[in-house]
């Protein structure tokens, strides 16, 4: 290959500098952030370890969060902690999907439904999901059932309302084109109302993952002995604050990891602005 | 094999107490005909096709095809709209399948799917998204979407006027061909005569308040048609004559519709025109 042929081709790449750069780019703003909470946490950890008033909370430091944390991880008994609280969001959110996105797709399509559900819905969206664990205990044999009822409380609302505002942002012409090929309701909702939303779905998906997550840990006070929110508590009981900072440091990390897996999804699911 | 259409006695009315939008309308189409509608916006052209697809249905009288009266849409009379409509989150190739998957069609699918965009010239385009394709791009993706369901009858309601006059002279000539070549019957809505003159073997004059049927132009030109040529400038004169005297003259000056819009006068004349 002759030397033009070869910088003809090479100058359609960018070059491996520049790859680099835009690489070290992309890491270096999450590096920072991360550095500077370690920093911000460190110093807490500090101030509170030397100051004899608060010197029984330096289990919070770093130090030995981070090593607790690591005996948590190398022990097994992080799985055992985890495993039930991502059993519990996993049932109450397929709860949410089950009744939230055919309750959202009604209200989308049909007006009457809108008007009707509209000021009841609203309502019980501003209760605060915690506000039900009176009604969760009564109505429930189990505290499982009664934690698994109180995520779905939570996460019910951004799914049900999400889907319906996907619905009606459909563009009405596709509805023609699909009853143009004398398509049935049934594959309507297949191949247009289903992936039409999709998107709109997935961000009420994600809004909803979030609230139960948060969720999730007061609602496991309630007589559960298993899951990170009793794990906290049970940490608090004994006076392990480590192991209390390392559970808190446990949850930040799969909150994040359950949202980034989702904002994957929306990724592969998404067809707005692409 | 395109399908005999019938236009019985239509009269629309929107409305209970409205007058009508469009009325007594007659008008036979023979299967693999090709109709251009032309007529005043809100002249109830497209009113009249919506009821042809059997998206709307007449207050009074009825359309039948292949004498069986329409009563629902159906995949063997789509319509292409002004917009193509395709769905953003499927792939071109999807996208010319949707009209076999809405109506169940399973068989050879992936074949039929490769011989419309194989047809239409968008073969190598088949994975791309259809926002990375141009508006012409686009209602050609459209038209292999219509023609994978092999329709007996296309429905076209302006769907080029959103495109380039190069693009759209293109694709006027190129979905007339496809049509003629496979028989299939098209009724076309514009507003442009040259389109209706290049796509139409005859030329449907309407008139409004209320929509009717107002003259029938007869077009006995040889495809593909040339704009510049003599014969095609002299029928666009006679089209233009008669549609601005159907904007000038009130609908009861003109003749009934209820008499065969066909009428020989109206042959006559354009019998005169030389090939």
């Amino acid at each position: 290959m002759s030397t033009t042929e070869t910088a003809r081709i090479g100058a359609g790449l960018p070059p491996l500098g520049q790859l680099m750069r835009g690489g070290l780019a992309n890491l270096l703003y999450p590096v920072a952030g991360l550095g500077l909470l370690l920093a911000v946490w460190w110093y807490g950890g500090y101030l509170v370890a030397s100051n004899p008033a608060t010197q029984a909370f330096a289990g919070f430091a770093p130090g030995p969060a981070l090593s607790a944390t690591w005996t948590l991880v190398t022990s097994g008994t992080l799985a055992s902690i985890v495993m039930p609280s991502l059993s519990r969001i996993g049932q109450g959110l397929l709860w949410a999907v089950v009744i939230g996105v055919p309750l959202g797709i009604l209200v989308g399509s049909l007006p009457f439904l809108r008007k009707l559900t509209n000021f009841p819905f609203q309502l019980l969206r501003m209760v605060s999901p915690l506000a039900w664990m009176p009604v969760a205990v009564l109505a429930f044999s189990t505290w499982n059932g009664a934690i698994i009822f109180l995520i779905f409380m939570a996460s019910v609302w951004p799914i049900l309302f999400s889907t319906a505002f996907g619905v009606q942002r459909i563009d009405p012409m596709y509805y023609k084109v699909a009853r143009n090929f004398g398509a049935s309701p049934l594959a309507t909702l297949r191949r247009l109302v289903v992936p039409a939303v999709a998107p709109d779905m997935l961000a009420g998906f994600r809004l909803a993952l979030g609230v139960a997550w948060v969720v999730l840990v007061p609602a496991e006070y309630l007589g559960v002995t298993s899951g990170l929110g009793y794990a906290i508590n049970d940490a608090r009981d004994i006076l392990a604050y480590d192991l209390l900072a390392a559970l808190v440091l446990v949850i930040g990390v799969i909150g994040f990891l359950l949202d980034t897996a989702v904002v994957s999804l929306i990724r592969y699911f998404g067809w707005q602005g692409s | 094999m395109g399908a005999n259409l019938q236009i019985n006695g239509i009269t629309h009315t929107f409305g209970r107490t409205a007058e009508p939008v469009l009325k007594d309308l007659q008008l036979d189409i023979t299967a693999g005909q090709s109709v251009a509608l032309i007529g005043e916006s809100g002249c109830g052209k497209s009113t009249l096709l919506h009821m042809l697809a059997g998206l709307l249905m007449p207050t009074e009288g009825c359309v039948r095809v292949n004498g069986r009266q329409i009563t629902r849409p159906h995949a063997d009379w789509n319509m292409m709209f002004q917009r193509p409509a395709l769905y953003p989150w499927l792939s071109v190739k999807q996208n010319v399948a949707l009209g076999l998957q809405f109506t169940g069609q399973k068989q050879g699918l992936r074949e039929r799917v490769r011989e419309m965009l194989q047809l239409v010239g968008l073969s190598d385009r088949r994975d791309d998204r259809i926002q990375d394709l141009s508006g012409g791009q686009q209602q050609r993706v459209a038209l292999a979407r219509s023609l994978a369901v092999e329709p007996q009858m296309i429905l076209l309601d302006e769907p080029f006027s959103a495109l380039d006059a190069f693009t759209r002279r293109g694709l006027q000539v190129e979905v007339g061909r496809i049509a003629r070549d496979r028989g299939i019957t098209l009724v076309l809505v514009t507003h442009d005569i040259d389109e209706a003159l290049t796509m139409g073997d005859r030329v449907v004059v309407m008139g409004r308040n209320p929509g009717t049927f107002r003259d029938v132009v007869d077009v006995p030109l040889a495809y593909p048609r040339n704009p510049v040529h003599p014969d095609f400038m002299r029928l666009r004169s006679q089209v233009m004559a008669r549609f601005e005297a159907s904007i000038d003259t009130p609908a009861s000056d003109k003749p009934r519709s209820d008499q065969p819009v066909s009428e020989p006068t109206f042959r006559e004349e354009s019998a005169h025109v030389q090939l």
